[in-house]
Parts: C-alpha cells; structure tokens; sequence
C-alpha cells in the first residue's frame, strides 16, 4: 500500500497540478451538482403536483373521437355505444379496479328517469357574468337523471363538485341490501317542497315497466358546479346538476327494466389510486389490456401539463446540462491526465525497473486524482447546490390556486349523441408553493460521486495503460 | 559459487535494412563476492547488456538464469523486484520523495525480508553511504550528484539482494567521489558476498574490479592485466 504514500507525497509536491486538477475538478462539479440538483428537485416537484392532484383517473367515453368517426362515416350514428371497441363497460372497469394499485373506484351510471308530478329545473340564460340560470317551474314532463356510485363517498363529493348539506350517504346495511335510498339537490328539493325522509317516486325514461319506484331522501346536496352558459344551454335539462339524484350502484336494479349485465356502459368510473406514482402505470396497463380506441382515461392531465411545463423545462434544461457538462469534463479531464501521465513516462519507467508491479502504479495515479476529485466533488455539495438554487429562483411557478374544468365526456345508455354529456368536473387545486425547492439529495450526491469517480479512473487508465505496455528500458531510452 | 549463467544470449536490432548484432550467442557465468566490469567503446552493446541481465528487456535468443532459474520463468517483474538491482547513471530516483523515502519505497516493493521498522533501517544504510539524516529527510532535488548516486546505492542495496548492477555509476562524478563510489562497490562484493556488475567507460572503475571483461563483437573477453584500453 506505499503506493498510496507514494500518491500522497506527489499531490503536496507538486502543487500547482494539484491545484490546476482541483479547480477543474471543482467547475465540473459545480455545474454538474447544480444541474443535477435541480434535475432531481424538479422531479420532486412534479411528484408534488401530482400528488396535490390527486391520485384519480376518470374513464369514460371518448366522445371527441366518436363523433370524428361518425362524420367521417367510421361508425354510425345509431351505432350502439356500448358495442364501441374501449368504451367504459362494467366488464373493463372490473378488470382495472382488481390492480393492487388502485385504492377505490366509483362506477358511475347515468339513467334517465320521469315523474311527471316533480317539478323540474330549467336552465335559462342570463347576461350575467357568472352565467347561472335559474329555476323555473317545469312546464312539460319531468325528466331526471339518477346518477351511481360505488364508493363510500361519491366522487363528485370528494373532489368538491357538490357538498351534502343535510343528512347522509347511504350506509352499509342500505347498500348490502340494495335500499332505495336516494340524495337529492337542494334546488330541486325546494321546488318540490321535499325534505330528509319523504320519498321520491321515479320510473326509467325508456322502460318498458312504467311502474314508479318509492325512493327514500337520506340526504341534501348543492352543486357547486358552474355551467358555462354555452354548454348549458345545449344539455338536456335531465342531465343539469339541479336535476340529478344519487343512488347507490347497487340500488339501480331496482329502477332498471334489463338486469345489469358486463356489458352494460358506464358514464364512467373515478378510479382513486394508493399514489399519483402509479398514475401512468395504471394508464400502461389499461391500455395493453383494454384497447381504448373510444376510451379515454385522464388524471387531469391538462392541470398537470399546465403546472408542470415550466418545472418540466427547468428538468430537461438541467438535465441536458448535466450531460454535457460530464461529457465535456470527462473529455478535458481525460486530456489533463493523459498529458500528465505522459510526462510521468521517466518515473513509469523508473518504477517498472525497480519491480513495482502496473497495477500499483496506476493504483498511485488514481489514488492522486481521485483524493482531489473527493475534496472537490465534497465541496461542491454544498456549493453546487447554491447555484442550483440561483438557477432555480429564476423559474418557478408562482402560487396560485387552479381551477380547471374537465371537459371529458360522459356516456349513457343509449344513443351516444343524446346521452353523451360533459362531465363537469370541477377540481380546485391549490398551489401554495410549487417554487423548486433545491436541498442536498443523497442519491445526487451519489450519483456526482461516483460519475466524477468514474471519470476520473477511466481518465487514468487510458493513458497509463499505454504507456506501461512498454518495456522500462523502452520507456526510459524514450525519454532519455 | 555461479550466481547468474548467460547461455548463448543473442540481442540485435533492424537498422535501416540490415539487422545490426549487438550481444552475439554470449555464454558467462558471474560468481557471488566478485566485481566485475564490462567496458567496451560507445555502441558496442555494454548498457544493453546490463538491461537484458537486469531484465529491464526480453534477451531474442538464449537464456539468463539466475541461481540456476530462468529469469523469463521467475517473472521479469518478480526477478527485477527481489533478485537484483539497479544503479542507472542518471540515478532514476523519484523527484517528489525524500531520499529516505526513495529508498523506503523499494523496501515496500520487494518482496525480500527487510528488518523493521524500515525507516530505522534505511537511515542506517543511508548513513552508511554518507548520508545523514538531515539531508535523508530533504528532497531529492536538493542533493548533489554525488549524494543522489549514494541514495541510489542505498535504494539498491536495500532491497538485500546479491546481485547488483550499474550502469556507468561514475559518469556523472568528480573524481573523489568517483573513488568513494568504487570503493562502496568493492565492499558490497568481498564483505557483502554480493555480485557487482558494473558497466562503465572508466578506467578507475576497471582497474579496481576484480574481473574486468570487454564487450567485442557481441561477446565478452576477459582483460588481463592492467591495460584496459
């Protein structure tokens, strides 16, 4: 082991390459450390997006891509929806919700359903700029949509679209017992003078039973949803906010004239995932073992993009710059140490002739530069990381609070031109601070170390390779 | 007693379009407790020899054996590393260690037993050439010529092998210290029982030997007598 003494005594000997090598070391480091920093911070900054986004993806029906299909004479227009090859069927739904991965799903249907008795609520355009319209007494039938939900909570209640203000979601013994229990809006249950425990008569919209079934108010809710006047005014009024009941997926039989069957086509299913981590997982596999040509399954991808552009930006950036400046360091380094090695021919040549053994003197020469290389890369933890942050001050994200409108769409049953609907998802996301935040990151700092490591013994070895495949009289008649 | 046997050595390289012969089928055996020189005019061959004894270089054709063994079937690096050392003219001693520490180094190459600890024991053997501790301790770089060839003889002799080698060791002396570098090499022979081989155009060195030996035509002829020339 003298060799490393041997390495020692050269790098205080000969300080100036000493220094030169250090000062080079500690450049490259720098900028690399920086780069990679903020690589690694921007990713944990998208982690954090995602996450204060949530961990749900909604599948439902691409009718973007229908109707393109349908003009273009792809499909037809009385096509059958749930005969589309990707659409959300019970049968798909089922496969996906078996992942480990997903924590709950809310499987959603939409059913038109009449009683002409109940008064129900019109959209009617005002010149405000909210653009809500207000309730008005139904003048013809009164058409109704129920809506289904799985979960404990439905999702339009978790992602705040609508808020239970009286009363209860259906419990359990209701749910295994399939209880016609019903949640009704508060426009709607004050237009018709109704409160917790009277009961709603309904009968399906296109049943060949006519028959009403009694459904039993547990609970009172507000859409916090708001329309945009344009797509209001095209909805059916069945399907406005106001006019929508929940019930229990398990209680839709009850209503429904044909059992519910694999086939049947959901308006769509909230699948809520154990971590925003496995959000592209989920979508691989979706799509390998669903063809979804006219599905569509979206983790509010749009917010996502919006809010992570500039950080993405910022990661390729530093990203790039980490491998150029690796590369280019690995490159100058390579010549210094070449150079080096090669006015240290006469003292190779020396060592061979006193019978040290190749692979003690390339042992010294990398002994040399990598305790250099370990104080530089050690002191640019702590440097790089500053100018990371420098870098990082000038983009980031300002605080905001986002909301965006999932414009999706959502199917019923029956003719997809009249039953496909915009699924208003009204997700608020508060972004308090998404300014990346640039810390000492054990796996940068690893991943700085054992680059510049490796650099540095590869820098080595070339060249002292070269010069010890010689003979020592070789070597020393050379530069004698 | 045989130390080192050159059976029918051949060397020679390709000049231009001729191969130019410089060590010719050369058979000699050296003996332990004896110092030999090998002179000979410029170009005859002598530091190529004294590489190919030292293993410095592959002999083209014939064998060296030491103690009997082939050097190629020792291994040129363990043959140069425990069974001999060198003294270059222009001492090849590392720049940036001390002279102690030039010679501590080879005690931490060789594979020989040397007595513990070794900077007690290089200090001893420096101190025996003339080098104090004080100028043990300095840089190589701050030695006189003659001072740094006693460093390389220490450094040579520290590794406790019997057969020493040297290539022109007074080339760059006075006089003075040409006779005390003489005298160092005589004493390793008759009281150390080693065996000195020294190459040298010096007729000081070859009139002290005690074999003196021409290279002519690629083979060595032992001189008798006082002439040299």
């Amino acid at each position: 082991m003298y060799f490393v003494t041997r390495a020692l005594e050269y790098i205080k000997k000969q300080k100036a390459r000493s220094i030169l090598l250090f000062v080079l070391f500690f450049i490259i480091a720098n900028i690399a450390m920086a780069g990679l920093s903020v690589y690694r911070a921007s990713e944990v900054a998208k982690q954090n997006i995602r996450s204060e986004i949530g961990a749900s993806v909604i599948y439902s029906i691409d009718s973007v891509k229908i109707a393109t299909d349908v003009k273009s004479g792809l499909i037809q227009y009385e096509t059958d929806p749930s005969t589309l090859v990707g659409v959300p069927l019970l049968k798909n739904v089922q496969l996906l919700m078996n992942q480990d991965y997903v924590k709950s799903v809310d499987m959603i249907i939409h059913l038109e359903v009449v009683n002409e008795m109940l008064e129900q609520y019109i959209y009617i355009p005002t010149t405000t700029s909210t653009g809500q319209g207000k309730a008005v007494p139904a003048t013809d039938s009164g058409d109704f949509s129920l809506k289904t939900y799985s979960s404990p909570i439905p999702t339009d209640f978790s992602n705040n679209n609508a808020t239970l203000i009286e009363g209860r979601f259906a419990n359990e013994t209701e749910i295994s017992g399939a209880s016609n229990v019903i949640i009704v809006e508060k426009t709607f249950a004050e237009n018709n003078q109704l409160k917790l425990g009277d009961n709603v008569e309904l009968t399906e919209f296109n049943g060949t039973d006519s028959s009403l079934v009694s459904f039993s108010i547990i609970g009172i809710y507000t859409s916090n949803i708001v329309l945009d006047d344009r797509v209001a005014r095209t909805m059916s009024p069945a399907l406005l906010p106001q006019n929508q009941f929940f019930i229990h997926l398990d209680a839709i039989e009850n209503i429904m004239s044909t059992p519910i069957s694999d086939d049947l086509l959901l308006a769509g299913a909230v699948f809520e995932l154990k971590d925003p981590t496995y959000i592209s997982t989920f979508k691989n596999f979706a799509a390998e073992e669903i063809n979804l040509k006219y599905g569509l399954l979206d983790a509010n991808d749009a917010l996502y993009n919006q809010l992570s552009g500039p950080i993405d930006s910022l990661g390729d950036l530093s990203g790039m710059m980490v491998i150029i400046v690796m590369i280019a360091g690995a490159l100058i380094l390579g010549l210094i140490t070449a150079l080096t090695v090669n006015q240290r021919k006469y003292e190779i040549g020396m060592l061979l002739a006193i019978g040290e053994s190749k692979i003690k003197i390339i042992s010294q020469f990398i002994v040399e530069v990598a305790v250099i290389a370990v104080i530089a890369f050690g002191l640019s933890v702590f440097t790089g990381v500053q100018a990371g942050k420098m870098i990082s001050q000038s983009v980031s994200v300002q605080p905001t609070t986002t909301s965006i409108s999932n414009t999706g769409t959502q199917g019923g049953r029956g003719n997809p031109s009249r039953f496909t609907q915009p699924v208003v998802s009204n997700t608020t996301v508060n972004i308090e601070d998404t300014k990346i935040s640039v810390e000492l990151d054990g796996l940068s700092i690893l991943i700085l170390l054992g680059s510049g490591l490796l650099i540095s013994v590869v820098s080595v070895i070339i060249p002292a390779l070269y010069v010890t495949r010689y003979n020592p009289k070789q070597i020393l008649n050379n530069i004698g | 007693m045989s130390i080192l046997s050159l059976k029918n050595v051949s060397y020679g390289y390709i000049d231009g379009n001729k191969k130019r012969t410089i060590i010719n089928d050369l058979s000699y055996d050296f003996e332990v407790g004896k110092f030999y020189t090998i002179f000979g005019p410029s170009g005859s061959g002598k530091t190529t020899l004294l590489s190919l004894i030292g293993a410095l270089e592959k002999t083209q054709e014939g064998a060296i054996l030491f103690d009997g063994q082939s050097i190629e079937s020792i291994g040129l690096s363990k043959y140069r590393r425990n069974h001999q050392s060198i003294v270059f003219q222009q001492f090849n001693l590392l720049p940036y260690l001390s002279a102690l520490d030039n010679v501590i180094n080879v005690m931490n190459i060789t594979n020989n037993p040397i007595p513990k600890p070794y900077k007690e024991t290089a200090l001893k053997l420096l101190n025996q050439l003339g080098i104090v501790e004080s100028k043990a301790v300095r840089s190589i770089q701050k030695l006189s010529g003659g001072e740094q060839q006693r460093v390389a003889i220490a450094r040579a002799l520290a590794t406790n092998v019997k057969l020493i080698l040297a290539d022109e060791p007074t080339g760059n002396l006075d006089t003075d210290t040409e006779r005390e570098i003489i005298s160092i090499f005589k004493n390793l022979a008759h009281e150390y029982q080693c065996c000195v081989i020294v190459v040298s155009h010096s007729q000081e060195v070859a009139k002290e030997s005690d074999i003196s030996l021409r290279l002519t035509n690629g083979k060595l002829v032992e001189i008798k007598g006082e002439n040299h020339e």
